[in-house]
């Protein structure tokens, strides 16, 4: 059982289950059996990528992938000799009878002892072995290729979506998101102006051939800022593959009357070069409540992607290019101009504007647009050594259109260019068989530049930004009952800023006395402060796991991670239109440092996976954004809110398990729960997930491989623990004015959605095939409304939506 | 399978890399908000004469007084006066585009009435669009008037804010004392 085990620990939990056993008879034709196996490094157990698996006498050929999974479909019943072969292990002949009922798994021993990592550049594989990490798989991905980050990840356990209305989503684990949760593309940090609640991640899901959630801040390579975790969107290795393949998918919603298009391709030779492309196109209109239509809710996005890359027995680089562009409807009644409109909203059912469906994107909406390039060159210089220098350059340029007079109105309000270069050198060291060693150094330069072209004052000014990073980790693996990890990371940031102030509001925050060094210039009553601020954060991480048995282990991870206050904590300055509220950044915040223990278990057996984790966060400096007061305008009195660093404390539970009740039926459930406490205040933090729960039953076919049939239910209970930021504004009554409450704390009632899904494949020929499916989201078109979600006052969430999706292969 | 040839799409690859922007030190420019109205001037004439009331961002208060019995005709303007040398008025705009406004008194006192005025701008359905109204000072007492300025109202006509949907772009409370 303790491959099985080593095997799920790659981030396998959500693979269908009968992934691993042999699949057999299917159609009447006898030469259409299949075979389904693994190959595994005999050293650790864990899989070995790129191993080549070839059937002698008939020119058939594959390649293991990044879970060491490997098929042939096809063959007739017989018996056939499968030689496997791998870079830098001895070749491998096997026997096999087809039809088997046999597990297939084969385990390759090094030819010279020298770890997986240093032969095959694996860049990604860095995230510590003991760290708590759930993720989605190809299967998962492709199911979910018209959704966006956040949405598609929404089912695992501990991860949960912050929304801006129905388009705009980011993810959030453990409680946390935005700049708390890395996202990492190629091996780099997407840097895309995170530090928006309303800035989804500017990135195309289809452009991944995986995606792993590192809960907590274990993978100190891409940063010690993220205490709630780090999404990494990974590739498989192509290098020593031999294949030229296809993929075109196209998909059709009701919801939104829009759809999309995917195309992938692959070409590599088996001898170390690769090129891959990937290009999507999505359209979207207005999106529908079960009892309205959401005005103003259409989406356009398209997205193209290029990679390439060659190696040979010591040496190699990858490229990539990618390009990403959205433009995305908000609803048009979640723009508003005062607190009273507000408050008028607040107590209507239904959203003040309703127009007939469009696809029509006007304002208010979002454009932006994200190029994302990197080279990577890696060599091995010995057995036990191998280094690598990594190269990333990102521009994102964000655009946001408010609703406004006149000719203004294809003005952009807010108009941001973030250009970010990052190097790094890494290197990788393995004295002995169960000690390795890593270390890497970096520096990144970012330089943000706020188009003055906008007419409205800028909400984050023009700043620079410099980090400079040291990371090291160590991993001890005595035996394979044993992992421990230990990362240090050092980084030293640098903000430089020219920003223009207000007279009085510089001089009523009292900057005026602690911010004598900060260089004024006045232009009347408007001060241009140039500002340098400069932070000094250590993160570190211990990780241990301990296999108990074959079926269980136990996981301990204790993290401590310091972030920087980022760029809209520090430096915001203007008016949010969905909420009525004016919000300030805060000069005077410091590092803000998290401790975080995490405690998991997870246990296998034939029928049953389960993991559970137990996490608390101790908090330090922990910054948020609370209303301070009023400020008076010609629009009346607006809530002012800004950054403050409060202390306080998470205590969460998350848990997922799959069970397999006959051959084709398996249920899955998942939950999590959260509770978080500001002590400062003594009071519950804003925005936390409520308690969840996901339950699924499937029917799957293990004889014909080609379909499955799923009932899904998501239960989201009601947030009981809010803080409360209700405020009074006045409503003129016989001549007087009367202070009346607003409610914008309460969260709403919790809600229980059905989905249904089914998908069938068809088979053309061995390597092509067509999948067809068919599923319905909130099938019974419930309403209800998300506390996650910012624009909840305005309308209901969408109601049913049901998708089609034809994708095929070759 | 010699499909590509590497060198060239390296170099193409590094080519990309050759726009990046240098950073540079200038300083940013003075953003004036173009389309802030932080002036409101508000002419009332009658019988007995004119006055002008003019409440500027930033005052606290802002009160007019009226004789009962009287009859006034209200001129609400509008103005960016962020620069002092050049203050925009933006009555102009808000009469072009007649149609996205709608400039209303809310009134719940009983001491004056408030009508549309025969000389007001009227949009294209030929509604009133209330920069002019008509005041009746009915009886002495003091109350509260909120002046509003609505962008993309649902409609244009009613009695209270709600009644109009749209967009808050001037919200100001008027102290109204007759006497």
């Amino acid at each position: 059982m303790l491959r099985w085990n080593k095997f799920f620990k790659k981030g396998l939990i959500f693979i269908s289950p009968f992934l691993f056993f042999i699949s057999s008879l299917y159609g009447q034709n006898e030469c259409r059996y299949s075979i389904e196996g693994a190959i595994l490094n005999d050293f650790d157990k864990t899989p070995l990528i790129d191993a080549r698996i070839e059937i002698e006498g008939l020119n058939r050929n594959t390649s293991s992938d990044d879970l060491g999974y490997f098929s042939f479909s096809a063959l007739c019943s017989g018996t056939y000799v499968l030689v496997i072969s791998h870079f830098n292990c001895d070749s491998q002949k096997q026997i096999i009878t087809v039809p088997t009922q046999k597990n297939l798994i084969f385990s390759l021993s090094h030819r010279i002892n020298v770890l997986e990592e240093i032969i095959v550049a694996d860049q990604y594989n860095n995230q510590s072995k003991s760290s708590i990490q759930t993720g989605l798989t190809e299967n998962d991905l492709s199911e979910k290729q018209t959704e966006d980050l956040a949405t598609a990840l929404a089912d695992l356990a501990g991860v949960n979506v912050l929304q801006t209305g129905s388009n705009l989503t980011k993810p959030i684990i453990h409680g946390m998101s935005g700049a708390r949760v890395g996202i990492i593309v190629d091996g780099a940090r997407l840097q895309d102006q995170e530090w928006g609640s309303d800035h989804a991640p500017t990135l195309d899901i289809n452009a991944a051939d995986r995606i792993e959630v590192v809960k907590g801040s274990g993978a100190l390579r891409y940063g010690g800022d993220t205490p709630g975790g780090v999404i990494i969107l990974q590739n498989a290795s192509k290098f020593f593959q031999d294949t030229l393949s296809f993929k075109l998918g196209s998909s059709y919603q009701s919801n939104g009357r829009g759809g999309g298009i995917v195309a992938k391709g692959l070409g590599a030779n088996g001898k170390g070069k690769y090129i891959q492309f990937n290009t999507t196109l999505q359209q979207m209109g207005d999106q529908q409540a079960p009892n309205y239509l959401l005005t103003n809710t259409g989406q356009q996005e398209q997205a193209f992607s290029l990679s390439m890359g060659k190696k040979d027995k010591s040496k190699g680089w990858q490229a990539s290019y990618r390009w990403y562009q959205t433009r995305v409807g908000i609803l048009r009644s979640a723009h508003v101009g005062n607190v009273g409109d507000l408050a008028r909203a607040i107590r209507l059912t239904q959203p003040l504007i309703i127009l007939p469906f469009s696809y029509k994107i006007g304002a208010p909406r979002q454009e932006s647009q994200h190029h994302n390039g990197k080279v990577q060159y890696f060599h091995r210089l010995s057995d036990q050594t191998k280094w690598e220098i990594n190269y990333n350059i990102q521009r994102n340029h964000r655009k946001e259109y408010d609703v406004r007079r006149g000719d203004d109105l294809a003005r952009p309000a807010i108009d941001l260019q973030l250009w970010t270069h990052d190097l790094e050198g890494y290197i990788l060291h393995q004295p002995i068989e169960n000690f390795k060693f890593s270390a890497a150094l970096s520096g990144k330069l970012q330089d943000n530049y706020s188009d003055p072209n906008t007419g409205v004052k800028r909400l984050i000014p023009d700043y620079q930004r410099q980090q400079f990073g040291f990371f090291s980790n160590m991993n001890y693996k005595p035996n394979n009952w044993f992992n421990l990890d230990l990362g240090l990371r050092f980084d030293q940031v640098f903000y430089q800023t020219k920003k223009y102030y207000d007279r009085q509001d510089w001089i009523d925050r009292g900057y005026d006395e602690d911010f004598t060094d900060a260089s004024i210039t006045t232009f009347g009553n408007q001060w241009l402060a140039a500002l340098e601020l400069d932070f000094f954060n250590f993160s570190s991480s211990l990780g241990m796991r301990a296999n108990l048995s074959a079926n269980d282990a136990i996981l301990v991870n204790l993290q401590n991670s310091q972030r920087p206050p980022n760029p809209s904590e520090l430096f915001s300055d203007g008016l949010h239109h969905a909420l009525a509220t004016i919000e300030y950044g805060n000069l005077r915040l410091n590092k803000e440092t998290v401790h975080k223990f995490l405690l998991g278990w997870e246990r296998l057996t034939d029928k049953l996976y389960f993991e559970t984790s137990l996490f608390y966060s101790h908090l330090k400096n922990y910054i948020i954004n609370e209303p301070i007061g009023f400020k008076q305008s010609v629009r009346g009195a607006f809530p002012v809110w800004q950054y403050r660093a409060v202390s306080g404390y998470f205590w969460g539970w998350d848990a997922a398990l799959r069970y397999q009740i006959t051959n084709i039926l398996s249920y899955r459930w998942s939950s999590s729960a959260i509770y978080a406490q500001d002590t400062t205040r003594n009071q519950p933090l804003i925005d936390i997930p409520p308690f969840n729960v996901i339950q699924e039953i499937r029917w799957e076919s293990k004889q014909k491989k080609g379909w499955y049939f799923s009932l899904k239910n998501r239960y989201t209970a009601q947030q009981k623990r809010f803080p409360d930021n209700n405020f009074d504004f006045t409503l003129l009554e016989s001549g007087e004015l009367v202070a009346t409450p607003i409610d914008i704390s309460s969260p709403p009632a919790s809600f229980s959605l059905w989905d249904v899904n089914a998908q069938i494949r068809l088979y053309q020929s061995p390597k092509s095939y067509w999948d067809f499916r068919l599923g319905v989201k909130n099938m019974t078109n419930i309403s209800y409304r998300n506390y996650l979600n910012r624009l909840r006052f305005y309308s209901d969430e969408t109601g049913r939506n049901i998708e089609f999706q034809i994708n095929y292969s070759f | 399978m010699k499909l590509f040839n590497y060198t060239k799409y390296t170099l193409l690859f590094f080519a990309l890399f050759s726009f990046v922007q240098c950073s540079d030190d200038e300083t940013p420019e003075l953003i004036n908000e173009e389309e802030e109205i932080n002036r409101i001037v508000i002419d009332i004439s009658s019988e007995n004469g004119s006055n002008t009331y003019t409440w500027n961002e930033g005052d606290s208060n802002f009160a007019m007084q009226l004789n009962s019995g009287i009859n006034y005709t209200v001129a609400v303007s509008f103005y960016n006066a962020s620069d002092p040398n050049d203050v925009e008025a933006i009555n102009p705009e808000v009469i072009e585009e007649a149609d996205e406004h709608h400039v209303f008194f809310e009134n719940s006192s009983s001491i004056l009435t408030i009508n549309s005025a025969s000389s007001d701008q009227q949009d294209s359905s030929g509604n009133p669009l209330g920069l002019k109204t008509t005041w009746t000072a009915e009886r002495a007492g003091s109350a509260t008037i909120r002046l509003f300025l609505i962008h993309e109202p649902n409609t244009k006509s009613g009695n209270t804010r709600s009644d109009f949907g749209g967009e808050t772009d001037v919200q100001l409370d008027i102290n109204v004392t007759v006497e």
